[in-house]
């Protein structure tokens, strides 16, 4: 057989030879191939390392806030006010929970809501939403457990206010996102708020952690100890939440001073709110009177006018006024006594309540000499407190004056003041001369304070006050068994477009106790009176008596057994 | 040295280096755990503390004083004030 004879399957070097492109193709390839991993390696490895670093980190990477807890507000003695506790959000992305998930049931439970509402949720919802944002700790532990897809959970902090409605209107309260928004809450917020932290946790792919880096760690925020007594403020809670009840009021507010260094011991406002129902309460709850809110004084402004008189050397407490026309014009108007009198000392004008007698007074002051002793005293300025948009009230410039204003501002008619701004104002009295600055924390040290009058002015019109307070005075029923108390009562009209409203009264009190050693210095407003009494020795005054009795008592103060509630048959009247 | 002896250290090196990754993922995973159970138990404190608080609530022992158990407030005339006997 020849070679040509032979075929080429059956001559295997051949065959070889034939098909041999096509190993060195596969060859080719797979080196080609071997070389692009290579190549991808090292491009990957050095050459974009960074850009794949980053994508690495972002998908197994985040960073966690870590919330930071808000300080705590304490009373003066420690009791908790206010604090924050850590509960969990829950979150749910519905396109990554089906609502037919067989685990539903066991998270509707855990949530304490009904299956069907959350699987209707489910379906109606269309983008992420929180499912609930008070979830405590316990119960994000079994959700956590659950590994539903489309949950996540969120630390955050609630506030609570363990005494509700006695502090609410004067501590305020916090935003969703932790910030204060009224009241103490607000005025602290900077010293309350803590600063978050930061941390950078790896997750795997069911989004576990599994590891955890802090960069920063929270700063929780710092407590803040009120120089506010929680028993006195509960005891004067209470006498403006039943007051307001009893006289059919709009609203009522009082104010308890330390009368030593001018600590504000209690603030209290009826109607007031619960601060976990505020959603659903109404701005004027909300509101804080007693800082926020200015009112036409009344009479509680008299001994202010008088004791500038007394100051200036113009008057004594014998000086005689005769009061018993009944009424006075100045300047085409006419103003009146409630009740008439006849020739008046010039502590009897106090005491009978007598605003002719002490428009007289102020008229023999020069009307600048008397817009400087009000301002001095405190009126016509911020009293201080931290609280924002607390009012300055109102006391016209005295180039404005004409000598009816003179004679109606001595009474504490056409000046407005807030109840906080009386009530510091009657520090003068209740020390040596010398007005005090207010604090809402406890004090280190005694403050000298401004001196607005003489310490035997001050003197002489505390005696006068007591006895304003005392059963021939205008405010017999603010005496209280064991205590001299000193005070005076305030009856105003209320101010309406043009003039002032008939039937719409302020019944104010304001005084402190013991007199002869003062402790206390308690004002009280009540607003809009509607059921039959409306003057401050009425309505006012009994409220500054049970403020007082029951705060002494708390405050174990040794009762003085002589000292004994003497009954008044004496008429009240306006003025007063 | 011979080769299959390098190539086992390095295999024993590999498989010890997964153990301990192993063990410090399980540990981190302990530690969250603990960490969590710290923060609930702290939450429960603070929610105790709050409820405590509330329940001591003046306004709260002065309703049920009066009205649960009949008390009064002590007046100044129901004090009766003892001279202190000198030695």
């Amino acid at each position: 057989m020849t070679p040509r004879a032979l075929h080429r399957s059956d001559a295997p070097i051949l065959t070889w030879r034939a098909t041999a492109w096509r190993s060195r193709l596969v060859l080719v390839a797979i080196w080609g191939a071997l070389a692009a991993v290579v190549v991808k390696a090292f491009l990957l490895q050095h050459v974009q390392v960074d850009e794949w670093q980053r994508r690495a980190e972002t998908r197994y990477e985040r960073l966690r806030d870590i919330p930071a807890a808000r300080g705590r507000l304490l009373d003066r003695h420690g009791t908790v006010v206010a604090m924050s506790i850590p509960e969990m959000r829950l979150g749910v992305v519905p396109k990554l929970l089906p609502a037919d998930h067989p685990k539903l049931t066991k998270l509707a439970q855990i949530l304490g809501m009904s299956e069907p509402a959350l699987k209707r949720r489910l379906r109606q919802a269309d983008r992420f939403f929180y499912l609930s944002k008070d979830l405590d700790l316990g119960a994000a532990e079994q959700v956590r457990a659950l590994r539903l897809p489309g949950l996540e959970l969120e630390q955050d902090y609630r506030r609570h206010y363990p005494l509700g409605e006695t502090f609410s209107n004067l501590v305020g309260f916090t935003d969703g996102s932790d910030q204060g928004q009224e009241g103490i809450e607000r005025a602290f917020n900077a010293r309350l708020r803590g600063a978050p932290g930061t941390e950078r946790v790896m997750v795997d792919r069911r989004d576990q952690a599994i590891s955890q880096k802090r960069i920063n760690e929270a700063k929780p925020g710092t407590d803040v100890r009120l120089s506010i007594d929680a028993s006195l403020q509960s005891i004067a809670h209470r006498a403006v939440k039943d007051a307001l009840a009893e006289h059919r009021a709009r609203g009522a507010a009082a104010v308890v001073i330390d009368a030593r260094n001018g600590e504000l011991l209690a603030l209290v406002n009826a109607p007031s709110f619960d601060p976990l129902q505020r959603a659903r309460i109404d701005a004027g709850r909300i509101r804080n009177r007693a800082v926020l809110d200015s009112f036409e004084p009344g009479s509680t402004l008299k001994p202010f006018a008088i004791a500038a008189a007394l100051d200036a050397g113009k008057v004594k407490p014998s000086t005689i006024y005769d009061t018993s026309a009944g009424q006075m014009t100045i300047s085409g108007r006419t103003i009146r006594d409630s009740h008439r009198h006849e020739r008046l000392t010039l502590s009897e004008v106090l005491e009978k309540s007598s605003n002719i007698g002490t428009a007289q007074v102020a008229l023999m002051l020069p009307a600048q000499t008397l817009h400087a002793s009000l301002r001095q005293a405190g009126f016509g300025q911020s009293a201080g407190l931290p609280i924002a948009a607390a009012t300055a009230g109102r006391l016209r410039p005295w180039q404005s004056w004409v000598p009816i204003d003179q004679a109606t501002i001595s009474y504490g008619h056409g000046i407005a003041v807030s109840l906080v701004q009386l009530a510091r104002a009657y520090t003068v009295f209740a020390g040596d001369g010398r007005l005090l600055p207010l604090s809402l924390e406890p004090q280190p040290s005694i403050p000298t304070g401004e001196r607005v009058y003489s310490e035997a002015t001050a003197l002489a019109v505390r005696g006068m006050l007591e006895r304003a307070a005392g059963p021939l005075g205008t405010a017999p029923k603010a005496q209280i068994d064991g205590f001299k108390v000193a005070g005076k009562t305030g009856t105003a009209h209320k101010p309406e477009r043009g003039g002032y409203a008939r039937n719409r009264y302020i019944a104010s009190f304001a005084g402190f106790v013991p007199a002869d050693q003062p402790r206390l210095i308690i004002a009280v407003m009540v607003d809009e009176p509607s059921a039959g009494r409306h003057y401050g020795g009425e309505v006012a005054a009994p409220i500054f008596a049970q403020i007082a009795s029951e705060s002494l008592r708390r405050l174990q103060m040794s009762p003085d057994p002589s000292v004994r509630v003497v009954p008044s048959s004496r008429l009240l009247g306006e003025g007063t | 040295m011979r080769p299959w002896i390098l190539g086992l250290v390095l295999v024993v090196c590999a498989l010890a280096l997964v153990n301990a990754r192993y063990h410090e993922r399980r540990l981190f995973a302990q530690i969250e755990q603990t960490d969590r159970l710290m923060a609930r138990l702290s939450s429960d404190a603070a929610a105790l503390r709050v409820q405590l608080v509330s329940l001591r609530a003046p306004s709260r022992l002065d309703r049920i004083a009066r009205d649960q158990l009949g008390m009064e407030p002590i007046r100044p005339s129901d004090t009766v004030s003892l001279g202190a006997r000198t030695p």
